[in-house]
């Protein structure tokens, strides 16, 4: 069967939740520095659709930004309660804390309704793979929309800062023993490929490195994303013609397809460096959720509390916030059926 | 060969994971270094340690079994004297093997007992894949069809005697009994040995809810099953008694970040330091690492005991073989990069006969001295005072003396202007007449020390930026580091490609790049070593601010010392004593120091008897800052206060300095 022939509903958060005919989810989003963090949750408090909440908010390490973005998360605090919340509802998570209280913090709430809305726009990658592989297999979740909102715009400077050694993402380490070898190196083109090169070298050099670069592009992230490319191309020779693709940069349904053609619908063997939008890494990470393949990633230890500001506005005068659904009537949406 | 290649686009030939890729190894690498790191290949423990780029991974790889075959099959000697060559390779990588996910999920839910098991399950799943590695390698050469191959390590070929080693192995008491039942022949211990090491990756993934009773009763002690492995295979034959086993621990310094995490880092890597202080002659450890990575005083687990270079270990400190020292005569980096300049040129089809000289000097030519790089700067036979800089107080006659000394050497009169404003030497603002030949012209050290800050001022004031190029300069801007000098090289010939785009060049001739155009490589490779400060691999942008600081000051020091008194404030130094009695600023500027950020060296104090530590940026981040790389005289003495203050403006201003 043709994977990409399939509907996978997603769009704009409003249709998507109306039209589903779902009322009451349990939100599952994160208190950051960032104006879009409460973004998607008002929305839906605005519709009647939350039926419970956790938010977690996260600390970086200790840095010169600390005291600013500790003050920035207290603004969107209050703007939490203004929505209508508790601060009983935060659960506090260092960011590099261990994975196991990321996996609880996923599970504990698990019981609580069977119809879940995880809103990753500002959720690490750390934080967000882990979350979408643990409702994604947990069958008591029966409804699964993953949100995001689209910012005004990216501070212009460093948005991450001192990242760790490339290593797997919690729960997207390799399993077997011995390794498979590799045959693609799936990378999303962000802003900055932190260790990137380092990764590519250091034992998948048999893995041919595929970049999906996110496409449509604003003027101001193009550069920067072009940049990225160059700095891979230095350490890497790379063919533009096969190993560059432009995937839809809020479309995780198109990320899925490329990954599927690219591996003949998993019959050869990936893995993932998740470095661009939000909404590619999703479709990543649900890949790599179904098929067990390894994510790596060098997950900053710092962010800058300016790293986005607002929340983009759409022609209809209303927030770009995106909701995709992962599964619906406990029906997953999107498979990977090998020929 | 169809389009013009660059031979250097692929930086990581040699230093990267091989399998597949043991055909480009053996083109790429230089034997040349084998010999400055000949205890890698013999018996003994070694910490192999480096900066990022210094040729750790190269060297290391020369011990993986597709190596050797490649070499074999390839007709090409194996660098290693064949004396020291009876040796078979395996390892761990702890990144990739999943080592470093222990811990990530408790394996009991007491909190005391997780603390005690957590470290001793690391130890049986780095056992279990360091014997299948060991394992894996003997097949490989048996099974590679090479017997000559297999004689000349020392490897018997009766795949029948592995088969009893693995048995004998099998059925060892190392195990407590986990293989009793199962193991006939090699693959069984294998296999046995891969379910064991998925069980453990099952476990961290969440994929099974618990480590199964079987594996609970039977965990092994560090680094005992291989001996035992090894042993065996001895005894059965299948390896000669005198055939060394190197086991490489790959990506040792990592396990530190774990801390961060779980709190496991410090003592896994004691468990590391236990596989070392076992000190048996079976088996010999190779851990390749960053200098500052490596505890000064390690200790091993479930003891107090430490282990000691020279007695458990040998420490071979890579960057110091390759640094430069006071005899130029001994420096052998130059040797090695020509040598890797021409085996990537002729891997990638260019035509290297009919030349004489060194390859590296056909194609970028010698480095000028000062007197042929100043009139690359200043092309007019009369150069304006501006560029000698003059001072108002100056009598016109020795400014005008000045002036005609410029007209056919400007770098002599530049030198003259900083004369005249030294102490003790501006006596000759008096003197009359004026002295036929300058006095400073028969002072050869004094002119020596100050050719560089002369060239910088000069280019500066002709608003122009230095320039690097030939031979010399682009071995002295690789910092003796290798990935350095490919990454300089990769610019150049990327510059040099853009430039002859539309030239007609038969394809596969060999290039005499231009100095203009090697210069604007140059330029673009320091730029991109400044940003990979921030952003690569364990990158950080409280690193590069501080490189930016520093760049800054030093750059604002040397233009304004117009009496160049001070040719040497390209760098700084710091009381050994001071800087011990700060160990925040000393780690940070240790951490520098160990991703080639500074370059930092003991050096002698002008008081007697003062022990002082001196820190230089990278050589080849000198470009970006515009300031010349030769280290001379002083560096700027300041106390380890001064660089905590530096360190903190560094922070608040972006790097900037107040005037930059």
């Amino acid at each position: 069967m043709d994977n990409s022939a399939k509907y996978r509903p997603w769009g704009r958060l409003r249709e998507v939740i109306n039209n589903i005919g779902r009322d009451k989810f349990f939100f599952y989003g994160c208190l950051s520095t960032e104006d879009r963090c409460v973004g998607a949750l008002s929305e839906l408090e605005k519709m009647g659709a939350i039926g419970g909440v956790s938010l977690v908010e996260i600390a970086d390490i200790p840095s010169e930004y600390s005291e600013s973005a500790a003050a920035k998360r207290y603004v969107n605090e209050k703007r939490f309660e203004e929505i209508g919340f508790g601060s009983a509802l935060i659960e506090k998570i260092d960011l590099l804390d261990s994975e196991e209280k990321v996996f609880r913090w996923v599970e504990e709430c698990i019981p609580r309704s069977s119809k879940v809305i995880l809103d990753i726009s500002s959720l690490p990658k750390r934080f967000f793979f882990a979350a979408v592989k643990i409702l994604l297999r947990d069958p008591r979740v029966e409804d699964l929309i993953v949100v995001y909102s689209l910012p005004t715009r990216y501070y212009g400077g460093n948005l991450a800062e001192r990242p760790s050694d490339w290593r797997a993402l919690p729960l997207f380490g390799p399993q077997q023993y011995p390794d498979p070898k590799y045959d693609l190196a799936v990378v999303g083109v962000g802003f900055l490929p932190f260790g990137l090169p380092e990764l590519l070298k250091s034992g998948f050099m048999e893995a041919k490195p595929h970049l999906f670069f996110p496409f449509p592009a604003s003027p101001a992230t193009y550069t920067k994303t072009w940049d990225f490319v160059r700095q891979i191309e230095s350490s890497l020779s790379l063919n533009a013609e096969d190993q560059l693709a432009q995937v839809n940069a809020i479309d995780p349904s198109d990320t899925f397809d490329h990954i599927n053609w690219l591996t003949d619908n998993g019959r050869l063997s990936a893995l993932f460096a998740p470095y661009g939008p939000k909404p590619m890494s999703l479709g990543m990470a649900v890949y790599a959720a179904i098929t067990g393949s390894p994510v790596f990633y060098t997950q900053p230890r710092v962010y800058h509390p300016d790293y986005s500001t607002g929340i983009k506005i759409g022609g209809d005068g209303h927030p770009l916030i995106y909701a995709y659904c992962l599964k619906l009537d406990g029906r997953d949406i999107y498979m990977v059926e090998k020929k | 060969m169809k389009t013009r290649k660059n031979p250097f686009q692929e930086l990581y030939v040699t230093e990267a994971f091989i399998n597949g890729r043991s055909d480009a190894f053996v083109e790429g690498f230089s034997p040349l270094i084998v010999g400055h790191a000949m205890g890698l290949f013999q018996p003994g423990n070694v910490i192999l340690k480096g900066l990022p780029g210094s040729g750790k991974s190269m060297l290391l790889n020369l011990l993986r079994p597709d190596t050797r075959i490649s070499y074999h099959r390839s007709k090409i000697d194996f660098p290693v004297p064949s004396e020291f060559a009876s040796f078979i390779g395996a390892g761990i990588n702890l990144n990739l093997s999943g080592a470093d996910t222990f811990g990530l999920r408790p394996f009991d839910s007491d909190p005391e007992i997780n603390k005690f098991v957590t470290p001793l399950y690391f130890g049986d799943f780095i056992n279990c894949w360091i014997v299948h590695d060991i394992f894996s390698s003997v097949k490989k050469f048996q099974n590679a069809n090479e017997e000559s191959l297999c004689r000349e390590v020392g490897i018997n070929i009766n795949t029948c005697l592995v088969d009893e080693a693995a048995r004998r192995l099998a059925a060892d008491s190392c195990w407590f009994g986990y293989f009793d039942n199962d193991s006939g022949c090699c693959d069984d211990l294998l296999r046995g040995l891969e379910k064991r090491i998925t069980i453990y990756r099952s476990f961290s993934q969440r994929n099974i809810e618990r480590i199964p009773d079987r594996i609970q009763q039977s965990k092994t002690d560090i680094g005992i099953p291989i001996t035992k492995a090894v042993q065996h295979l001895r005894d059965a034959g299948v390896i000669a008694q005198h055939v060394q086993v190197y086991v490489r621990i790959d990506q040792y310094e990592e396990l530190a970040w774990l801390d961060e995490i779980r709190s496991y880092g410090a003592i896994f890597q004691q468990v590391i330091h236990k596989l070392l202080g076992l000190r048996d002659s079976r088996v010999s450890y190779r851990v390749g690492t960053r200098r500052f990575a490596w505890a000064p005083d390690p200790t091993m687990f479930g003891t107090a005991a430490r282990i000691e270079n020279e007695r458990t270990h040998k420490e071979i400190d890579l960057d110091e073989i390759l640094l430069r020292h006071e005899n130029r005569r001994t420096w052998t980096f130059p040797k090695i990069a020509t040598d890797i300049f021409r085996r990537r040129l002729e891997s990638s089809g260019y035509n290297l006969k009919g030349t004489k000289a060194t390859m590296l000097r056909h194609v970028l030519g010698r480095s000028l001295a000062p007197n042929g790089e100043i009139k690359e700067y200043v092309k007019t036979s009369n150069p304006s005072d501006r560029l000698i800089r003059f001072d108002k107080s100056w009598p016109e006659d020795f400014n005008e003396y000045l002036r005609e000394i410029a007209k056919t050497d400007l770098l002599s009169a530049v030198l003259g202007s900083a004369w005249a404003r030294q102490k003790g030497k501006s006596a000759i603002l008096e003197e009359r007449p004026l002295p036929e030949s300058p006095p400073w012209g028969k002072k050869v050290w004094w002119k020596k020390e100050r050719y560089p800050i002369a060239l910088m001022q000069i280019a500066s004031r002709n608003q122009q930026q230095l320039q690097w190029s030939g031979e010399e300069e682009l071995l002295a801007l690789s910092g003796s580091n290798i990935l350095a000098f490919l990454s300089l090289c990769q610019h150049i010939w990327d510059a040099w490609l853009r430039d002859m785009q539309f030239e007609l060049l038969p394809e596969e001739s060999v290039p005499q790049i231009s100095r203009s155009v090697q210069s604007i490589g140059v330029q673009e490779a320091s730029q991109e070593w400044f940003q990979k400060i921030g952003n690569s691999e364990h990158g950080d942008y409280r690193r590069q601010r501080f490189v930016r600081y520093l760049g800054e000051i030093f750059y604002r020091r040397l233009i304004d010392d117009l009496a160049m008194s001070n040719p040497g404030h390209n760098g700084f130094s710091v009381k050994i004593y001071d800087l011990e009695s700060n160990p925040s600023i000393q780690k940070f500027l240790n951490t520098l120091e160990d991703f080639g950020d500074l370059m930092g060296m003991k050096h002698t104090s002008k008081t007697k008897g003062e022990k002082r530590w001196k820190w230089y940026l990278n050589p080849i981040l000198s470009p970006y800052f515009n300031i010349f790389h030769v280290h001379t005289k002083e560096p700027i003495y300041v106390a380890s206060e001064q660089v905590g203050d530096w360190i903190e403006q560094a922070t608040h201003s972006g790097g900037r300095t107040r005037n930059g």
